[in-house]
């Protein structure tokens, strides 16, 4: 019994940016993590924070410029073997943002599912049995009608119930859904969301669902993992990261969210400052410069991630002191 | 503290003052009918939030009130009242006028709308000079005050857009939109495209700018929880109708439309116990054919033939929008049976 269905070790991808593309991107710095089967982990942070890239690496879609990541024993961030690969591409499968660009328009819904099967030559003998178990599964019933129709024909939660389906036809074991929720109307994010929670269950799946939303993140996840300019600032269960965030970059994000529950809300401070501290970033903290409790430290020694609670850690110098910061001050 | 009570005393006054009616607006794009026979009005310094799906026809209202509609798109009935004056019997020319210096608007994309290769300031500059005698370096300096408002630094009136961050951009818009001191502002999803903690900081100026200046707003969002926190009254739309009206509070509270319902249990809460929530089952109707009877009736978990009276009406009859209690407007067939 594996406890762990995929880790990512130290992963890491910079970008050459800015003139004479002399500048990096640290789009993805250090980061470390292991997806869990029957568990879903939200990778939540801002546009340009490095969730999106993370999810790309873990795809092999980038090669990281340094790091791991290890399915099954092996390590596939580096491998260029095509048999590896396509055996990896088969167990890790994507979902994407955009249902209306990740359909082919000419093609059927039965088209769709099937090529996955013929391309990693699964189910050949009965295909059509297939293809109509996954639209069953989620949830575009009958099958009959749904495998005959083509993209133009599904609405929006339709498409991306397609999408699933056809990630969901390799049996894989883990599932990278990038924002599949955020170009969704309303009313049917959440039965995209309640489909994946039940699939988790169902399938003993591996779940990174990245996302901008704390809200959706909470609701559906075990894990949360929040990225700020390319590196994880804190991690946790879900409840109690959001509940009790230790980072001040996720209690910036949490008192920012529009919640109805709270209509007199306190305001948030405004600080100049923006996120764009992954280029070429110096020692230090890369919140300082936004933090309303920086301390001198912060500005000189880039923070680790601590576990400061059980199973709980921040990259926070003040919230999540590392132990030997720790003596000192005692001292 | 007395100045802050007559403050507010005022824009009481002026909250129960009509800025804008809609009576009976439609709007057709082709055949496709966006707006159905919508009514509504927006007081004097009220935020009235609009709120629905994508295809509600909550855009179309907005570039109905703005006059800005281009074919196939065109107003097939109603009328649209600005000061009791009828907007659709104005004249090219003075519409030309009566936008942005009485009504001016913010879109979701709006911050991509700036001209690349003109400073900020000039586009300031430009656009006041289309509506009022003012000299350049007048201009120039209201452009200043006008950035300093929504907390951007004076000097920036010398930027260009590439180099302002997308929030920055935003709130030039903003800016430009209180320019000539309109009496209401349309924000069009004006922080959709933003991330939350530009969104909040965004928010929280405007909210402080429309109590200083006393402007209306129509907020147009698919954000309920947004809306809730910011609007005095929130409409709700559904397939091309308005089906429920409230003040906000009492719409977050006690939400009488099913529609409204589901869209409440659409949003997972921050705080509070986390219980598996329903949304709405199937997808939004297509306005090319939409459904007989009630137009939300194929997703309504009140429309069932337990009850084969009110299933006939349910889904032959169109239900009109009626008072349910004091301020709240409700289209339903159920509701109007309860409240009977």
């Amino acid at each position: 019994m594996t406890t762990t269905e995929l880790e990512v070790e130290g992963l890491t991808k910079h970008f050459p940016v800015g003139a004479g593309l002399r500048s990096r991107v640290h789009a993805a710095d250090d980061v470390s993590f292991a997806l869990k089967p029957g568990t879903i982990t939200a990778l939540v942070g801002e546009s340009g924070s490095g969730k999106s890239t993370v999810a790309r690496l873990i795809a092999r879609l980038y090669e990281p410029t340094s790091g791991r990541v290890v399915y099954d024993g092996k390590d596939l961030a580096h491998t260029r073997r095509r048999r590896q690969l396509l055996r990896y591409r088969s167990q890790v499968q994507m979902i994407y943002q955009d249902p209306f660009s990740s359909l082919n328009p000419t093609k059927t819904v039965r088209h769709a599912l099937t090529r996955p099967l013929k391309i990693h030559k699964l189910h050949t003998e009965r295909i059509d049995d297939r293809v109509h178990e996954l639209l069953d599964q989620v949830g575009l019933v009958p099958p009959e009608r749904f495998a005959k129709k083509y993209p133009h024909e599904l609405s929006g939660g339709q498409r991306q119930r397609v999408a699933i389906a056809r990630a969901l036809a390799v049996e894989p074991r883990v599932i990278i859904a990038d924002e599949p929720i955020s170009m969704l109307d309303v009313s049917i994010r959440i039965g995209i969301l309640n489909l994946m929670a039940d699939l988790k269950e169902q399938n003993e799946l591996a779940f990174l669902y990245v996302t901008h939303d704390l809200a959706s993140a909470r609701y559906v996840a075990d894990d949360v993992l929040v990225m700020y300019a390319g590196q994880i600032v804190e991690q946790g269960p879900a409840e109690q990261v959001l509940s009790e965030p230790l980072h001040p970059y996720t209690q910036l994000l949490i008192a920012s969210v529009p919640d109805a529950s709270t209509r007199e809300r306190a305001e948030i401070e405004v600080r100049k400052g923006v996120a764009a501290a992954a280029v070429d970033p110096a020692a230090g903290c890369r919140f300082v410069e936004r933090c309303p409790i920086a301390i001198d430290v912060c500005s000189r020694i880039t923070p680790s991630l601590v576990e400061a609670r059980p199973r709980h850690a921040a990259r926070c110098h003040v919230n999540a002191p590392a132990p030997v910061l720790r003596e000192e001050s005692h001292a | 503290m007395i100045a802050s009570v007559t403050a507010t005393q005022r824009t009481e006054q002026w909250r129960t003052e009509t800025l804008v009616e809609l009576k009976n607006l439609s709007v057709d794009y082709g055949n496709v009918r966006a707006a159905d026979n919508v009514n509504l009005s927006i007081a004097r310094g009220e935020i009235l939030g609009l709120a629905g799906e994508s295809g509600s026809g909550k855009s179309t209202i907005a570039n109905a009130i703005m006059q800005i509609l281009r074919p196939p798109a065109h107003i097939t009935g109603g009328a649209i009242l600005f000061d009791g004056i009828d907007l659709t019997q104005k004249s090219r020319e003075e519409l030309r006028k009566f936008r942005w210096r009485n009504v001016s608007m913010v879109f979701q994309s709006a911050m991509n709308a700036l001209n690349p290769v003109m400073r900020v300031g000039d586009q300031f500059v430009d656009m006041m000079r289309a509506h009022e005698r003012i000299s350049k370096r007048a201009a120039l300096r209201r452009a200043g005050e006008l950035l300093d408002i929504v907390g951007i630094d004076q000097r920036r009136v010398r930027a260009y857009p590439h180099e302002l961050s997308g929030g920055m951009r935003q709130r030039v818009i903003i800016a430009m939109a209180l320019a000539l001191q309109p009496e209401l502002v349309i924000m069009d999803e004006p922080t959709t495209a933003l991330d939350v903690v530009v969104q909040r900081e965004i928010l929280q100026q405007i909210k402080t700018l429309q109590r200083e200046l006393g402007f209306a707003v129509l907020f147009i969002t698919h954000d309920l929880s947004l809306l809730v926190e910011i609007a005095n009254r929130i409409a709700i739309m559904y397939a091309g109708e308005i089906v429920e009206q409230a003040p906000a509070a009492e719409l977050h509270s006690d939400p009488l439309h099913p529609y409204t319902v589901g869209l409440m249990q659409s949003f997972p809460p921050l705080t509070g116990p986390i219980e598996r929530m329903a949304g709405i089952p199937g997808s939004p109707p297509d306005l090319a054919s939409p459904p007989a009877g009630c137009r939300f009736h194929p997703r309504c978990p009140h429309c069932t033939t337990d009850n084969p009276e009110l299933y006939r009406r349910q889904t032959t009859i169109r239900p009109l929008l009626r008072e349910a209690a004091p301020g709240r407007l409700v289209a339903c067939h159920l509701v109007e049976d309860q409240t009977a």
